[in-house]
């Protein structure tokens, strides 16, 4: 009795965890094509849904790209994994995901809750956005040896390279559009890469500031000062680089390490909220000295770190206009003041067009990786 | 059938891992929002208090309504809960199916795994309670081994600013949100007077009941701090199986990932465990309200003396509401959030107490 008890509870687990192919679900590794980046944009009548494997997945080194159109994701989907013959399509190991600009302006909630409920996409995916583009484009155009997968996995790398650095994730955006209604994610653009040859020009995707969306839609862009700006209120900077020019008009570039900012909202005597102090602090280092100027010496020191704070003031003061001016809060700048103002603001709101605002920056110079005059 | 204090705390922590995961800490992030958190904390009290009362109860309870209650009334009660037992092991075999298929199987149909789990279950609960306790204090090892990297991994990644700082304003919340943290380890606490003549083997049963309490409040503290500081309390409450959502985003040491099909595996003793006790509950609660009898010696799996037919009955009930119950997503959420929990917390919170009561009254109980 007990042999035969053991051979059918052995039977019924291999049902449970799908091992004997009873939901059809087994594959050797060899049948599967590992999928790493999917896009989604708007079609005629749906979503077109792009899937793309790295060129090194292939034997004959070419990047897979296969592109299907569908009423909605999941059928896109299917209709995808029908062009593909030989070998079983795998998206359990999707890295990024590309949203182009139609699809985004008509609306991204069903993408993201796709995401959300889906079995095999992870909603720390990094999310890109493709600007005046759409995704399929960017997936299926011709980058040398390399593929898209590594393109982005470069972009990635760039903006995430020292922890804190915002690289905006499926779950950051949903997790911002539910609480807020607003949210931001990276924008990239399709480019000439600088080092083309040849008669075919290589392109490249770089990162050209952030999306900015409002009530589940993409409302619009910041440009790169204003993103820095963003990320500065976010408190998500890592690395970046500013270009200042000293008083003799040289230029210098400071290399942005750290910062952080802090608020003070203010009332009137009625307990209207009029305006909004941005106090920010911020660490940088010198990544090139102009010749001739020695960043060591206190006076020249004291002078770049002047400009640092100019810079960055306007960078601050660039970003909560253009809030203001496209009524969203990307930054949860609203969670924050309605946590220094229980009661008195709500979370969810947009900065108000009369709002008095005023930034103050401290900045720090510090570490300067460049060897300066002394050192020539 | 010597039975110890741990192996029963064992099955009920172990059993209590499949429907903990079922409401909470979406249901109270939805409630409570960053305060979520708190609620584990704040139902501590209440069942601290719960566990006491238990402690007082001198047997198990089908025996204190026989005697509490006469010998009709008494039979009635066994019967209500025979099938409230039933029920909840029907719902365990479709929340476990509905796991699975969620988190690996999106295409699977829920029947394969209901008809699956039911046989297994049928299976441990033809064979002794003990063998099950034992298997309870085997594998909990085992659970909380892997367990534990997960939920410490998982608090690396998290923003602690979706937890804190908390407003007295977010109190009221924390309060509603302790619903199910309540429903399942109230539960937990009954579940032995249902399987046992005499309840919690004796001894000192209340330092075990609150050594169990702290240890399962700190896992559900964990857990809902993990998953509140990664997803923030909105889109938590959202999500269907918020943990399962977190252990898919999970990359360890930048290299090993997609461990969810691994830790979703896990849950299968969980669910095994709590429809094998719940099936032994059931067929015991039946067996005494039809006047079968119970047998307490170790018995053979094709003995079907003594009623102990009622085993494949019970069994063949829960699958069959397993596959019957919640058809779609709208219906298991009205009997996810609503119906179980509310009839689980009318039993534990009115059905035992009542018991209790008018048994002191009436001064008829007897230790068996």
């Amino acid at each position: 009795m007990k042999p035969y008890l053991s051979l059918l509870l052995a039977l019924t687990s291999l049902a449970l965890c799908g091992c004997g192919g009873l939901q059809g679900e087994a594959y050797e590794v060899e049948q599967l094509r590992v999928l790493q980046v999917i896009g989604l944009d708007q079609a005629p009548g749906g979503i077109r849904l792009s899937l793309a494997a790295a060129p090194e997945a292939d034997p004959s080194g070419e990047a897979l790209c296969l592109t299907a159109d569908g009423p909605d994701i999941p059928r896109a989907l299917s209709r995808v994994r029908e062009q593909s013959t030989e070998e079983e399509l795998f998206c359990g190991h999707l890295k990024q995901l590309v949203v182009g600009e139609s699809l985004a302006r008509q609306g991204v909630e069903p993408v993201l809750s796709y995401v959300a409920r889906s079995a095999d996409l992870r909603l720390d995916m990094p999310l890109f956005l493709l600007k005046d583009g759409q995704a399929a484009d960017l997936m299926a155009a011709d980058y040398g040896a390399k593929g898209v997968t590594d393109l982005l996995e470069a972009a990635q790398t760039r903006l995430e390279r020292r922890r804190g650095a915002p690289v905006f994730t499926v779950r950051d955006l949903y997790r911002s559009l539910i609480r807020s209604g607003s949210g931001a994610v990276w924008a990239l653009e399709l480019q000439e890469a600088a080092e083309a040859d040849g008669e075919k020009p290589l392109l490249t995707a770089a990162p050209v500031g952030l999306a900015l969306f409002r009530d589940q839609r993409l409302i619009g862009f910041a440009d790169m000062d204003q993103s820095l700006g963003l990320c500065l209120l976010m408190g998500r900077v890592g690395i970046w680089q500013l270009s200042v020019r000293d008083r003799f008009g040289r230029e210098a570039v400071l290399e942005l390490q750290e910062g952080e900012t802090a608020l003070e909202p203010e009332f009137d005597r009625d307990g209207v909220f009029r305006s909004l102090k941005v106090s920010a602090r911020v660490r940088a280092s010198v990544a090139e000295c102009p010749v001739g100027a020695d960043p060591r010496s206190p006076a020249y020191a004291r002078e770049l770190t002047e400009l640092l704070e100019s810079e960055v003031s306007r960078r601050i003061g660039a970003a909560l206009a253009l809030m203001v001016q496209e009524q969203t809060d990307p930054v949860g700048l609203g969670s924050r003041l309605e946590r220094l103002a229980p009661g008195k603001i709500t979370g969810d709101f947009p900065l108000p067009e009369d709002l008095s605002l005023s930034v103050s920056v401290q900045g720090r110079l510090e570490n300067s990786s460049d060897i300066g005059e002394a050192g020539l | 059938m010597k039975i110890t204090r741990g192996q029963m705390t064992a099955l009920c922590a172990i059993a209590l891992l499949s429907p903990a995961l079922r409401l909470y800490p979406s249901f109270s992030a939805g409630t409570a929002g960053r305060a979520a958190w708190l609620s584990a904390l704040l139902a501590l009290p209440l069942l601290t208090v719960y566990a006491f009362f238990l402690c007082r109860l001198p047997c198990g309870l089908c025996e204190l309504a026989e005697q509490g209650l006469g010998r009709r009334v008494g039979r009635a009660v066994e019967l209500l809960l025979g099938l409230w037992l039933i029920l909840e092991a029907g719902f365990t075999l479709r929340t476990g199916a509905e796991r699975m298929i969620l988190a690996l199987f999106p295409s699977a149909r829920p029947g394969l795994f209901v008809v699956c789990m039911g046989f297994l279950g049928l299976i441990a609960a033809l064979g002794s309670l003990r063998s099950l306790l034992r298997l309870a204090r085997m594998v909990l090892p085992l659970v909380l081994l892997c367990l534990a990297p997960v939920l410490l991994f998982a608090l690396r990644g998290i923003d602690w600013g979706e937890l804190w700082p908390l407003a007295p304003g977010d109190l009221p919340g924390a309060v509603r949100g302790m619903y199910p943290v309540v429903d399942v380890l109230s539960f937990g606490l009954y579940l032995p007077w249902l399987l046992l003549p005499r309840g919690l083997p004796p001894g000192n049963r209340l330092r075990d009941w609150l050594l169990w309490l702290g240890g399962m409040s700190l896992l559900l503290l964990d857990l809902c701090v993990s998953v509140l500081g990664r997803f923030g309390p909105e889109l938590t409450a959202r999500l269907s199986l918020p943990f399962f959502t977190l252990v898919r985003n999970l990359v360890f040491f930048r290299t090993l990932e997609r461990l969810e099909a691994l830790v979703v595996a896990l849950w299968i003793f969980p669910d095994f465990l709590m429809t094998s006790a719940l099936l032994y509950g059931a067929q015991r609660c039946l067996r005494r309200s039809l006047g079968l009898g119970e047998s307490l010696s170790l018995p053979k799996r094709t003995d079907w003396t003594g009623g102990r037919w009622l085993i494949p009955v019970c069994s063949l009930a829960a699958v069959g509401l397993g596959l019957i119950l919640g058809p779609d997503q709208t219906s298991l959420e009205t009997w996810s959030q609503r119906i179980i929990p509310v009839c689980n917390l009318a039993v534990a919170f009115g059905l035992v107490p009542i018991i209790y009561i008018v048994g002191i009254r009436r001064k008829k109980q007897r230790v068996p």
